[in-house]
């Protein structure tokens, strides 16, 4: 993937979707990748800094898929992936794999517009090689 | 209203201690194997433990300065 190419987020997402993966697991997949994220980037802005990009992931995703706001009302100053993951296990499996993919995006663009395209690849190119390797070898109905 | 200039003070000044951490983390880590013992340890994990403190700090005055209208 190149550092000027969208990472495919949706494409995959609505795929797992149209292969039969439940919302439940949609939402445990993306909660998943945002954990990693966490992991990736706590350890270099912070605690706040990274839950400062998924609050505000959150209100950009809100956009077009209004109920991510209610989400965004529980993250302070930490991320609360409980409220992501339950708020996208009530969803159908289409709309949680959309609301998902929007997040990623909007998210993958606020980090590269805040630090460029090549430090944001060396910080989050880990998370986004395991969260693209792990959901071609899924199986959806596991 | 933030301008543009302040944007791209507030993304460089991000950038620039993301630099300074990973630096700092990689000379740590190589310390770090060649011997636990040194003393430079120490010193290396007091300056990581500032940089990462202030770019938290700078992160979320930059989050704010995005997020202003422009």
């Amino acid at each position: 993937m190149s550092q000027a190419e969208l990472p495919p987020f949706k494409s995959v997402l609505m795929r797992r979707a149209s292969e039969g993966a439940t919302a439940d697991q949609l939402a445990a997949m993306i909660a998943d990748v945002w954990l990693e994220i966490h992991y990736a980037l706590s350890p270099i802005i912070g605690q706040r800094g990274a839950a400062a990009l998924y609050k505000r992931s959150l209100h950009l995703g809100s956009s077009s898929h209004a109920w991510l706001q209610s989400v965004s009302a529980g993250a302070t100053t930490e991320m609360d992936l409980g409220a992501l993951r339950q708020g996208l296990s009530g969803r159908a499996p289409a709309d949680a794999a959309a609301a998902g993919a929007t997040l990623l995006h909007s998210f993958h663009d606020l980090v590269g517009s805040l630090i460029g395209p090549s430090l944001s690849a060396q910080l989050l190119g880990p998370v986004w090689v395991n969260f693209f390797s792990g959901s071609a070898a899924q199986d959806p109905s596991a | 209203m933030a301008s543009t200039d302040q944007i791209h003070a507030a993304s460089a000044a991000c950038r620039k201690l993301i630099e300074q951490i990973l630096d700092t983390q990689q000379e740590l880590a190589q310390l770090q194997a060649r011997s636990a013992e040194d003393s430079r340890i120490g010193v290396l994990r007091d300056k990581l433990a500032r940089l990462q403190a202030a770019s938290e700090r700078q992160f979320l005055s930059a989050m704010d300065i995005f997020t202003r209208p422009r």
